[in-house]
Protein backbone atom coordinates (compact mmCIF):
# COMPACT_ATOMS: atom_id res chain seq x y z
CA UNK A 1 0.00 0.00 0.00
CA UNK A 2 0.92 3.73 -0.88
CA UNK A 3 0.56 5.87 1.35
CA UNK A 4 0.51 9.69 0.75
CA UNK A 5 -0.73 13.00 1.99
CA UNK A 6 -0.23 16.33 1.34
CA UNK A 7 0.03 19.60 4.46
CA UNK A 8 -1.80 17.03 6.48
CA UNK A 9 1.11 16.97 9.48
CA UNK A 10 -0.09 20.65 9.49
CA UNK A 11 -3.21 19.98 10.60
CA UNK A 12 -3.25 17.62 13.32
CA UNK A 13 -3.50 18.78 17.17
CA UNK A 14 -0.32 18.98 19.50
CA UNK A 15 0.10 18.54 22.58
CA UNK A 16 2.48 21.27 24.90
CA UNK A 17 4.28 20.77 27.44
CA UNK A 18 6.31 23.89 29.71
CA UNK A 19 9.18 23.06 32.27
CA UNK A 20 9.03 25.47 35.03
CA UNK A 21 9.60 25.43 38.54
CA UNK A 22 11.56 22.15 38.01
CA UNK A 23 8.59 20.60 36.91
CA UNK A 24 6.72 19.40 33.71
CA UNK A 25 2.95 20.57 33.22
CA UNK A 26 0.96 19.98 30.47
CA UNK A 27 -0.28 23.63 28.50
CA UNK A 28 -3.85 24.07 29.11
CA UNK A 29 -6.45 26.48 27.27
CA UNK A 30 -8.86 28.24 30.36
CA UNK A 31 -11.24 30.92 29.42
CA UNK A 32 -9.29 34.17 29.75
CA UNK A 33 -11.89 36.25 31.85
CA UNK A 34 -9.37 39.69 32.66
CA UNK A 35 -8.80 40.03 28.97
CA UNK A 36 -10.01 42.97 27.69
CA UNK A 37 -7.84 43.90 24.72
CA UNK A 38 -10.12 42.63 22.29
CA UNK A 39 -13.31 44.93 23.04
CA UNK A 40 -15.61 43.30 20.65
CA UNK A 41 -15.10 39.75 21.32
CA UNK A 42 -16.50 38.97 24.90
CA UNK A 43 -14.85 35.43 25.25
CA UNK A 44 -11.33 35.15 25.45
CA UNK A 45 -9.23 32.43 25.58
CA UNK A 46 -5.17 31.98 27.02
CA UNK A 47 -2.89 29.37 28.06
CA UNK A 48 -2.55 28.25 31.79
CA UNK A 49 -0.11 25.13 33.20
CA UNK A 50 -1.64 22.51 34.56
CA UNK A 51 -1.08 20.86 37.75
CA UNK A 52 2.76 19.72 37.72
CA UNK A 53 3.11 16.09 36.60
CA UNK A 54 -0.26 15.32 35.75
CA UNK A 55 -1.55 12.46 33.62
CA UNK A 56 -0.68 13.52 30.44
CA UNK A 57 3.27 13.86 31.57
CA UNK A 58 3.06 11.02 33.24
CA UNK A 59 1.51 9.03 30.08
CA UNK A 60 2.72 10.58 27.16
CA UNK A 61 5.86 12.65 27.84
CA UNK A 62 8.21 10.50 30.73
CA UNK A 63 10.02 13.32 31.16
CA UNK A 64 13.03 10.54 32.72
CA UNK A 65 13.00 8.42 29.67
CA UNK A 66 12.74 11.36 27.31
CA UNK A 67 15.10 13.63 28.67
CA UNK A 68 17.02 11.92 31.40
CA UNK A 69 18.11 8.76 29.29
CA UNK A 70 19.11 10.84 26.56
CA UNK A 71 20.64 13.05 28.91
CA UNK A 72 19.52 16.15 27.49
CA UNK A 73 19.26 18.95 30.16
CA UNK A 74 16.33 21.00 30.54
CA UNK A 75 16.06 24.56 32.06
CA UNK A 76 13.24 26.84 33.20
CA UNK A 77 10.74 27.87 30.53
CA UNK A 78 11.46 24.91 27.67
CA UNK A 79 8.63 23.91 25.77
CA UNK A 80 8.40 20.60 24.41
CA UNK A 81 5.69 19.76 21.34
CA UNK A 82 4.08 16.41 20.23
CA UNK A 83 1.49 14.87 18.46
CA UNK A 84 0.03 11.80 19.62
CA UNK A 85 -1.50 11.57 15.86
CA UNK A 86 1.87 11.69 14.39
CA UNK A 87 2.45 8.18 16.04
CA UNK A 88 0.02 6.49 14.03
CA UNK A 89 2.24 6.71 10.92
CA UNK A 90 5.18 5.16 12.67
CA UNK A 91 3.01 2.32 13.70
CA UNK A 92 1.89 1.59 10.07
CA UNK A 93 3.52 -1.46 8.57
CA UNK B 1 13.69 6.96 -17.07
CA UNK B 2 12.24 6.77 -20.54
CA UNK B 3 9.56 3.84 -19.58
CA UNK B 4 7.81 6.72 -17.03
CA UNK B 5 6.03 8.04 -19.75
CA UNK B 6 2.88 6.25 -21.81
CA UNK B 7 4.23 4.67 -25.06
CA UNK B 8 2.54 7.58 -27.01
CA UNK B 9 5.35 10.10 -25.93
CA UNK B 10 2.89 12.61 -24.68
CA UNK B 11 3.65 14.64 -21.63
CA UNK B 12 0.76 14.99 -19.71
CA UNK B 13 1.15 17.86 -18.90
CA UNK B 14 -0.03 18.92 -22.16
CA UNK B 15 -2.99 17.63 -21.93
CA UNK B 16 -5.52 20.00 -21.20
CA UNK B 17 -8.89 17.89 -19.80
CA UNK B 18 -12.59 19.91 -20.41
CA UNK B 19 -14.78 18.76 -17.50
CA UNK B 20 -18.06 18.80 -17.75
CA UNK B 21 -19.99 20.53 -15.06
CA UNK B 22 -23.70 19.02 -15.78
CA UNK B 23 -22.20 15.69 -16.57
CA UNK B 24 -21.29 14.90 -12.92
CA UNK B 25 -24.51 16.47 -11.73
CA UNK B 26 -26.57 14.02 -13.94
CA UNK B 27 -24.39 11.21 -12.78
CA UNK B 28 -25.04 12.17 -9.55
CA UNK B 29 -28.78 12.24 -10.24
CA UNK B 30 -28.93 8.91 -12.07
CA UNK B 31 -27.29 7.29 -9.11
CA UNK B 32 -29.72 9.00 -6.55
CA UNK B 33 -26.97 10.42 -4.49
CA UNK B 34 -27.57 13.22 -2.22
CA UNK B 35 -25.25 15.91 -3.72
CA UNK B 36 -25.38 20.22 -3.05
CA UNK B 37 -22.16 21.26 -3.75
CA UNK B 38 -20.89 23.92 -6.36
CA UNK B 39 -17.56 23.50 -5.88
CA UNK B 40 -17.13 21.44 -8.48
CA UNK B 41 -13.55 21.24 -10.33
CA UNK B 42 -12.51 22.73 -13.42
CA UNK B 43 -9.24 21.63 -14.12
CA UNK B 44 -8.80 24.42 -16.77
CA UNK B 45 -9.28 26.81 -14.20
CA UNK B 46 -6.96 26.85 -11.96
CA UNK B 47 -5.50 29.92 -10.08
CA UNK B 48 -2.35 29.81 -11.83
CA UNK B 49 -0.58 32.04 -9.59
CA UNK B 50 -0.95 32.65 -6.18
CA UNK B 51 -1.03 36.46 -6.20
CA UNK B 52 -4.73 35.79 -8.01
CA UNK B 53 -5.82 34.53 -4.37
CA UNK B 54 -7.89 36.96 -2.15
CA UNK B 55 -8.28 36.34 1.14
CA UNK B 56 -11.48 36.85 3.07
CA UNK B 57 -14.01 36.59 0.57
CA UNK B 58 -16.56 35.33 3.06
CA UNK B 59 -18.66 38.11 4.49
CA UNK B 60 -17.52 39.22 7.76
CA UNK B 61 -20.93 38.63 9.90
CA UNK B 62 -21.38 34.89 8.22
CA UNK B 63 -17.45 34.40 9.34
CA UNK B 64 -17.92 36.02 12.55
CA UNK B 65 -20.95 33.78 13.14
CA UNK B 66 -19.66 30.65 12.71
CA UNK B 67 -16.59 31.66 14.91
CA UNK B 68 -19.14 32.95 18.07
CA UNK B 69 -20.76 29.79 17.90
CA UNK B 70 -17.03 27.65 18.15
CA UNK B 71 -16.29 30.08 20.83
CA UNK B 72 -19.55 29.73 22.58
CA UNK B 73 -19.51 25.87 22.60
CA UNK B 74 -15.67 26.12 24.02
CA UNK B 75 -16.34 28.58 26.55
CA UNK B 76 -19.22 26.54 28.35
CA UNK B 77 -16.87 23.21 28.11
CA UNK B 78 -14.11 24.67 29.82
CA UNK B 79 -16.45 26.49 32.12
CA UNK B 80 -18.32 22.90 33.36
CA UNK B 81 -15.12 20.67 32.85
CA UNK B 82 -12.46 22.70 33.19
CA UNK B 83 -8.98 23.71 31.22
CA UNK B 84 -8.52 21.40 28.73
CA UNK B 85 -5.50 20.02 27.00
CA UNK B 86 -4.36 22.25 24.09
CA UNK B 87 -4.38 19.14 21.28
CA UNK B 88 -8.39 18.76 22.69
CA UNK B 89 -8.41 22.46 21.82
CA UNK B 90 -7.21 21.89 18.06
CA UNK B 91 -9.11 19.08 17.56
CA UNK B 92 -12.40 20.92 18.59
CA UNK B 93 -11.91 23.82 16.56
CA UNK B 94 -10.82 21.59 13.05
CA UNK B 95 -12.54 18.66 13.28
CA UNK B 96 -15.86 18.90 15.72
CA UNK B 97 -18.61 17.91 13.36
CA UNK B 98 -20.96 21.05 14.72
CA UNK B 99 -18.54 23.46 15.27
CA UNK B 100 -15.07 22.46 13.39
CA UNK B 101 -13.33 24.08 10.80
CA UNK B 102 -12.75 21.58 8.24
CA UNK B 103 -16.10 19.65 9.01
CA UNK B 104 -18.17 23.08 8.54
CA UNK B 105 -16.84 25.78 6.14
CA UNK B 106 -18.27 25.88 2.89
CA UNK B 107 -15.35 27.30 1.33
CA UNK B 108 -11.74 26.28 3.03
CA UNK B 109 -9.35 26.07 -0.26
CA UNK B 110 -9.21 28.28 -3.55
CA UNK B 111 -10.23 31.51 -4.91
CA UNK B 112 -12.77 31.79 -2.58
CA UNK B 113 -11.72 29.87 0.63
CA UNK B 114 -8.91 31.03 3.39
CA UNK B 115 -5.41 29.34 1.89
CA UNK B 116 -4.30 27.34 -1.37
CA UNK B 117 -2.09 23.86 -1.61
CA UNK B 118 0.48 22.86 -4.19
CA UNK B 119 -2.53 20.39 -6.50
CA UNK B 120 -5.05 23.29 -6.53
CA UNK B 121 -2.36 25.80 -8.57
CA UNK B 122 -0.92 22.88 -10.67
CA UNK B 123 -1.94 19.91 -11.98
CA UNK B 124 2.42 19.01 -12.68
CA UNK B 125 2.11 18.37 -8.39
CA UNK B 126 -0.22 15.52 -8.82
CA UNK B 127 1.99 14.13 -11.95
CA UNK B 128 5.07 14.12 -10.54
CA UNK B 129 3.57 12.24 -7.44
CA UNK B 130 2.03 9.74 -9.89
CA UNK B 131 5.14 9.61 -11.69
CA UNK B 132 6.72 8.80 -8.70
CA UNK B 133 4.21 5.91 -7.54
CA UNK B 134 4.76 4.62 -10.70
CA UNK B 135 8.33 4.52 -10.40
CA UNK B 136 7.63 2.60 -7.23
CA UNK B 137 5.65 0.12 -8.04
CA UNK B 138 7.80 -0.94 -11.12
CA UNK B 139 10.89 -1.09 -9.51
CA UNK B 140 9.99 -2.91 -5.92
CA UNK B 141 6.92 -4.97 -7.41
CA UNK B 142 6.93 -5.16 -11.28
CA UNK B 143 3.51 -3.26 -10.90
CA UNK B 144 1.36 -5.69 -9.47
CA UNK B 145 -2.06 -6.80 -10.54
CA UNK B 146 -3.82 -5.35 -7.02
CA UNK B 147 -2.51 -2.14 -5.24
CA UNK B 148 -3.79 0.23 -3.09
CA UNK B 149 -3.52 3.95 -2.89
CA UNK B 150 -4.52 5.49 0.65
CA UNK B 151 -4.36 9.44 0.66
CA UNK B 152 -5.60 11.06 4.40
CA UNK B 153 -7.18 14.28 4.36
CA UNK B 154 -7.56 14.57 0.56
CA UNK B 155 -8.83 18.47 0.76
CA UNK B 156 -11.24 19.09 -2.91
CA UNK B 157 -9.50 16.03 -4.58
CA UNK B 158 -7.32 17.95 -7.31
CA UNK B 159 -4.35 15.87 -5.97
CA UNK B 160 -5.91 12.42 -5.81
CA UNK B 161 -7.67 13.62 -9.37
CA UNK B 162 -4.47 14.40 -11.18
CA UNK B 163 -2.79 10.97 -9.97
CA UNK B 164 -6.43 8.80 -11.04
CA UNK B 165 -5.58 11.10 -14.57
CA UNK B 166 -2.18 9.95 -14.69
CA UNK B 167 -2.54 6.31 -14.13
CA UNK B 168 -5.63 6.42 -17.04
CA UNK B 169 -2.71 8.13 -19.18
CA UNK B 170 -0.03 5.09 -17.61
CA UNK B 171 -2.93 2.36 -18.85
CA UNK B 172 -2.29 1.30 -15.31
CA UNK B 173 -5.65 2.20 -13.74
CA UNK B 174 -6.47 -1.94 -14.31
CA UNK B 175 -6.45 -3.05 -10.34
CA UNK B 176 -5.98 -0.17 -8.93
CA UNK B 177 -7.60 0.88 -5.33
CA UNK B 178 -7.70 4.24 -4.03
CA UNK B 179 -9.21 4.71 -0.37
CA UNK B 180 -9.30 8.27 0.62
CA UNK B 181 -9.61 8.71 4.52
CA UNK B 182 -11.97 12.34 5.19
CA UNK B 183 -13.18 13.38 8.54
CA UNK B 184 -15.29 15.60 6.91
CA UNK B 185 -18.29 14.50 4.95
CA UNK B 186 -18.85 17.85 3.01
CA UNK B 187 -15.46 17.60 1.69
CA UNK B 188 -15.66 13.91 1.36
CA UNK B 189 -18.76 14.96 -1.01
CA UNK B 190 -17.04 17.52 -2.98
CA UNK B 191 -13.90 14.53 -3.16
CA UNK B 192 -16.74 12.58 -5.13
CA UNK B 193 -17.81 14.74 -7.59
CA UNK B 194 -14.08 15.76 -8.60
CA UNK B 195 -12.93 12.63 -9.28
CA UNK B 196 -16.17 11.09 -11.15
CA UNK B 197 -15.58 13.71 -13.07
CA UNK B 198 -11.98 12.67 -14.39
CA UNK B 199 -13.23 9.37 -14.40
CA UNK B 200 -16.85 9.71 -16.51
CA UNK B 201 -14.12 12.43 -19.02
CA UNK B 202 -11.85 9.47 -19.48
CA UNK B 203 -14.89 7.02 -20.10
CA UNK B 204 -14.55 5.21 -16.89
CA UNK B 205 -17.48 4.36 -15.75
CA UNK B 206 -17.88 3.63 -12.14
CA UNK B 207 -20.72 2.16 -10.20
CA UNK B 208 -21.85 3.52 -6.65
CA UNK B 209 -22.41 1.20 -4.10
CA UNK B 210 -22.71 1.91 -0.75
CA UNK B 211 -22.20 -0.15 1.88
CA UNK B 212 -24.61 -0.63 4.58
CA UNK B 213 -22.67 -2.64 7.12
CA UNK B 214 -19.70 -0.45 6.85
CA UNK B 215 -21.41 2.51 6.07
CA UNK B 216 -18.59 3.58 3.16
CA UNK B 217 -19.09 5.50 -0.19
CA UNK B 218 -17.57 2.72 -2.57
CA UNK B 219 -17.08 3.56 -6.54
CA UNK B 220 -16.38 0.45 -8.74
CA UNK B 221 -15.73 -0.03 -12.42
CA UNK B 222 -16.28 -3.51 -12.76
CA UNK B 223 -14.22 -3.67 -16.26
CA UNK B 224 -11.04 -2.24 -14.65
CA UNK B 225 -11.41 -3.46 -11.51
CA UNK B 226 -10.91 -0.44 -10.02
CA UNK B 227 -12.06 1.11 -7.08
CA UNK B 228 -12.65 3.89 -4.70
CA UNK B 229 -13.50 3.70 -1.28
CA UNK B 230 -14.19 6.52 1.37
CA UNK B 231 -13.45 6.35 4.87
CA UNK B 232 -14.34 8.96 7.33
CA UNK B 233 -11.41 7.78 10.29
CA UNK B 234 -8.47 6.24 9.96
CA UNK B 235 -8.88 3.81 12.21
CA UNK B 236 -12.37 2.72 10.66
CA UNK B 237 -9.95 1.85 7.80
CA UNK B 238 -7.60 0.21 9.60
CA UNK B 239 -10.37 -1.91 11.59
CA UNK B 240 -12.01 -2.85 7.74
CA UNK B 241 -8.42 -3.92 6.66
CA UNK B 242 -7.62 -6.09 9.32
CA UNK B 243 -11.56 -7.41 9.08
CA UNK B 244 -12.68 -6.03 12.48
CA UNK B 245 -16.26 -5.39 13.05
CA UNK B 246 -16.61 -1.15 12.41
CA UNK B 247 -17.09 0.97 15.18
CA UNK B 248 -18.98 3.95 14.19
CA UNK B 249 -17.32 6.52 16.02
CA UNK B 250 -16.44 9.26 13.46
CA UNK B 251 -16.49 11.86 16.34
CA UNK B 252 -12.86 10.40 17.37
CA UNK B 253 -11.01 10.00 14.18
CA UNK B 254 -8.05 9.26 16.17
CA UNK B 255 -9.16 7.02 18.99
CA UNK B 256 -6.85 4.45 19.07
CA UNK B 257 -3.45 3.60 17.78
CA UNK B 258 -4.07 0.48 15.82
CA UNK B 259 -1.68 -1.59 13.74
CA UNK B 260 -2.19 -2.72 10.39
CA UNK B 261 -1.90 -6.43 10.04
CA UNK B 262 1.05 -7.84 8.00
CA UNK B 263 -0.36 -8.91 4.86
CA UNK B 264 0.81 -12.44 4.55
CA UNK B 265 -0.66 -13.10 8.24
CA UNK B 266 -4.20 -12.05 6.66
CA UNK B 267 -5.07 -14.51 4.12
CA UNK B 268 -8.89 -12.55 3.57
CA UNK B 269 -7.58 -9.54 2.04
CA UNK B 270 -6.02 -9.85 -1.64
Amino acid sequence: MIIINNEFFDALPTKKFLFKNNNWHEVMVSVDEDNTSIPDNKINFKFVPSQPNNESVVKYLQPEKTFGEMGIKVKEGDTYEFSLERKIFILIK
Amino acid sequence: MDNFFPKTGKLISNLNPYISKNYSKSFYKTNKCEFASNQIMDLTNRPLAVDKLKLNKLSKADSEKTGLELKNFLYNKIKLMGAIPLDEYIKICLYDKKYGYYTTKDYIFGEKGDFITAPEISQMFGESIAIFIYKILEDSFKFPKKWDLLEIGAGRGFLMADIILSMIMFRKINGMNVIIVETSDKLAKIQQENINNILLKKQVFTEYIYDTTHKIDTFYDKKNNFSIKWFNSLEKFIQYRNGLILEDDSTQPFKNILKFKNPKEDSSHK
